[in-house]
């Protein structure tokens, strides 16, 4: 036991350096603190987003409680890919990214299942070029800009679920939000009559950090039948300048509440419904660390999501390809286009292949999530609407041990 | 079930390996990103920037020269021959009939030429006629100038003729064109040389045009022989040491910077700190402006204005480099070391620039120089005085003046920053 808590913890911290890593995942990035990652496994990714409340093995950040009941040690990660069309007036561009939204080690200890883990939590990556003139008191200067910034801030989690009945257990975990964000502006000159005028070069970066703790519940008051429930606490997230002229800064994170619950139909067809409110409204955001333009503001949000899986829990075959559809809609937190801020909708598709007879604890679960969804923000009177228009496949690895 | 574990690490690893893609540039977030940086061009007069100015000639004298010089008034003030020590050899090597080099004494010199190389980048104006006269005075090349023909012990012995004693007109030759001006010694004038005393005072090459002005590369002399026993002619002699003779200039003028010339003349700026320094906000803006500090400094030039420069001015095109003054505490300062230049690229200014009409305006790039001394480190003291000097020195002759502070075309600084658009807006 003590060797496997040690590889966990090694690989979890060798996962850390790429979980959140990557470029975005929307030009929502952009603004505010970033874009909200859902830190969830493909399963829960299919069934609705958030996976509070969801029988089986389904282990998303949402809910602490959820590791409940697995008796072997295991790893489970996950893994997305985005590709998508953005839109602003006559303005659009088509690009893609690559994320680890979750990568968690989870390892039983009698009857209380430990987890160590991390996840993403807000990203922030972008990146842009463009070329244009600047008019000078004699004559003007033509000039390429590049701006990239790189990073995002990420949650690590350590929690325990404790089974209080056979149909009850709580679940509680601590952690620290980390991560960081590198700015990078430059830009290069043409030729003038003023002669070579040297590029400009400008990085600055700041380190995140903050407190979180959560508390969850998983309750199943009849075997076809499983609720979830959790809140989620955050300190005051802290960016501190570590290169560059950075002001150190101190955001209010949002407190959550996230509820779920699901149901077998029948005996293979399991339905599965959850939401979440966040009160980000009380996070300021300003301009962001990095003056992007935005009118740094913040409300509050509601994501709710639904889906069905067909897979038989009770078929002790040691094959399973199970089939799965979900729909999510998320309202994201940081104005975009003036006052308004976005909204997200995401259409989900799943298979993948489940190897061993037990639902909840497989020998070994490989998930394939395929997603098509949107994001819109409305003009600001000046400007049109902001579209963006997604696919996005996520691949989920889930693999105990005896 | 090893094989199964085995598979879903390596399907989780390469998940992992096609991660991190990379995104492309994205037009939507160019339109929504905001300014991030302006560029801004501001011009500083003299009275901005500078608290002094001073000008020296620290180094080099007209021994030094590789090349020649000669002018008669010139530009109304500038004279300057070229003497030459000629040597006249006794003996000769030539091939006889058959084809084997003998050595033989001399017999008789039946005359010569001197062969004038003139520099094709600075051609003197119109025809120009050179003579060739005999020095009558004895000189010593090392220490010879206008006015003494030599300083060996500290006591100048004077010309009795100030340029060097002047004996009989040898030839003469007109130049037209062309970078070879052959002057033929007839036998009377070659014998003058063929005299071993007249042949250590050697001659003077200069010209007869008045206001004219030629820079020569090399000056030869050969003489055409008779070997004894011989009825061959066979050419042989040559100049052992040149050096030019010229007045010297007069002293610069109060607000006039002087660069180039030989010896070396250079010019140092006395910065005010840059601490006080601000630009606009944005290009035009009367009412923000920023501490230069606080924004980056993508070029600085010192604009210079030239001024109209007498006879001595430079024979050839110059360029202008600032170079940083290090100053050490027991070094006086004009002979503190220079930083390297901080750059290459100046502008040109031919000779034309300095005539009466002059104030022809030369950007020196100074960004190295500005750049230090906006941003200076806790454990810094600012560079502030800034050496003006020609690229090049010593191979000039002539020099070039510029405007000076306190002057009407006075050096301005020129800056092009980038400045942080969230630095200047709340």
């Amino acid at each position: 036991m003590k060797r496997f808590a040690v590889r966990a913890l090694a690989i979890t911290l060798a996962l850390a350096g790429v979980v959140g890593g990557g470029a975005a995942q929307s030009t929502t990035s952009l603004r505010g603190l970033g874009y909200p990652i859902s830190a969830a496994d493909a399963r829960a990714e299919a069934l609705g987003g958030l996976g509070v409340g969801v029988k089986g093995l389904a282990v998303p950040f949402t809910n602490p409680a959820s590791v409940a009941g697995i008796y072997r040690r295991g790893v489970v990660v996950a893994a997305s890919s985005t590709a998508w069309d953005a839109s602003l007036g006559d303005a659009s561009n088509r690009t893609g990214a690559t994320r680890f939204p979750l990568m968690r080690v989870i390892f039983p200890v009698g009857r209380v299942v430990l987890s160590i883990g991390y996840g993403g939590f807000l990203d922030q990556a972008w990146s842009t070029s463009r070329e244009g003139t600047q008019p000078l008191s004699s004559g003007s200067v033509a000039y390429s800009d590049e701006f990239t910034s790189q990073g995002g801030i990420g949650q690590a989690r350590f929690g325990a679920a404790i089974p209080v009945t056979e149909r009850l257990a709580v679940g509680i975990s601590i952690g620290a939000y980390t991560g960081r964000q590198d700015l990078g502006i430059t830009r290069l000159y043409d030729t003038t009559s003023v002669g070579t005028l040297q590029p400009y070069s400008e990085t600055r970066s700041a380190q995140y950090s903050g407190p979180t703790a959560q508390l969850g519940v998983q309750w199943d008051p009849n075997p076809v039948l499983r609720v979830g429930g959790s809140v989620t606490w955050s300190g005051t997230l802290t960016a501190d300048s570590v290169a560059g002229e950075v002001t150190n800064q101190e955001y209010t994170l949002p407190f959550q509440v996230a509820a779920g619950a699901s149901a077998y139909l029948s005996p293979g067809l399991l339905a599965a419904v959850a939401g979440r409110w966040s009160g980000w409204s009380a996070t300021d955001p300003g301009a962001g660390l990095m003056d992007t333009g935005g009118t740094g503001n913040s409300r509050d949000t509601w994501e709710v999501g639904a889906g069905l899986e067909l897979d038989d829990p009770g078929d002790r075959s040691l094959y399973h390809f199970p089939l799965r559809i979900g729909y999510e809609y998320r309202q994201l937190p940081f104005t975009f286009l003036g006052d308004n801020a976005p909204t997200e909708w995401l259409a989900s598709f799943g298979t993948g292949l489940r190897l061993g007879a037990d639902f909840n604890t497989p020998v070994a679960r490989i998930d394939l999530t395929l997603q098509r969804g949107g994001r819109t923000a409305p003009g600001n009177g000046t400007t049109s609407d902001f579209k963006e228009s997604l696919w996005r496949f996520v691949l989920g690895v889930a693999i105990f041990g005896n | 079930m090893r094989w199964i574990q085995r598979i879903g690490l390596a399907a989780a690893v390469v998940a992992m390996a096609a991660g991190c893609g990379e995104e492309g540039p994205t037009d939507v977030v160019s339109d929504l990103v905001g300014e991030g940086v302006r560029t801004v061009r501001v011009v500083y007069d003299a009275s901005d920037f500078l608290q002094g100015d001073t000008v020296y000639d620290r180094f080099g004298a007209l021994q030094d020269a590789t090349f020649g010089i000669v002018a008669s008034s010139y530009g109304g003030d500038m004279d300057a021959h070229v003497l030459f020590d000629v040597f006249r050899p006794l003996t000769v090597d030539y091939p006889d009939t058959t084809g084997t080099v003998v050595r033989d004494t001399i017999a008789t010199v039946h005359g010569g030429q001197v062969t004038v190389f003139l520099d094709s980048l600075a051609y003197p104006a119109g025809p120009v006629d050179f003579e060739v006269v005999d020095v009558t005075e004895s000189w010593d090349v090392e220490t010879v100038s206008w006015t003494a023909r030599a300083d060996t012990s500290g006591t100048p012995e004077p010309w009795t003729t100030a340029g060097g004693t002047p004996g009989q007109v040898l030839a003469t030759a007109t130049w037209e064109s062309g970078d070879t001006l052959i002057i033929p010694l007839d036998s009377a004038a070659a014998a003058v040389w063929d005299d071993t005393a007249s042949d250590a005072n050697g001659g003077m090459l200069r010209l007869a045009t008045p206001g004219a002005r030629a820079r020569i590369r090399a000056i030869n002399v050969k003489f055409d022989v008779t070997p004894t026993g011989r009825d061959t002619t066979v050419t042989t002699g040559g100049v052992r040491s040149s050096v030019i003779v010229s007045p010297a200039p007069p002293a610069p003028a109060a607000g006039v910077l002087r660069l180039g010339g030989l010896p070396v003349w250079r010019s140092l700026l006395h910065f005010k700190p840059m601490d006080d320094l601000r630009v606009p906000c944005e290009q035009g803006s009367t009412t923000c402006d920023i501490a230069l500090s606080e924004v980056t400094v993508s070029a600085a030039n010192l604009l210079v204005w030239t001024a109209a420069t007498s006879g001595y001015r430079t024979e050839r095109a110059m360029r202008v480099e600032g170079r940083a003054v290090l100053e050490a505490p027991t070094v006086p300062l004009t002979r503190s070391p220079l930083s390297a230049p901080f750059s290459s690229s100046g502008d040109t200014l031919s000779e034309a620039a300095f005539t009466s009409g002059g104030s022809v305006m030369a950007r020196v790039p100074v960004t190295g120089f500005v750049q230090r001394n906006s941003n200076v480190g806790d454990d810094e003291s600012p560079i502030l005085w800034l050496a003006l000097a020609s690229a090049v020195e010593r191979t000039l002759f002539g020099y070039g003046e510029f405007g000076g502070l306190g002057s009407a075309n006075a050096p301005k600084l020129e800056l092009v920053v980038t400045v942080p658009v969230r630095k200047v807006t709340p």
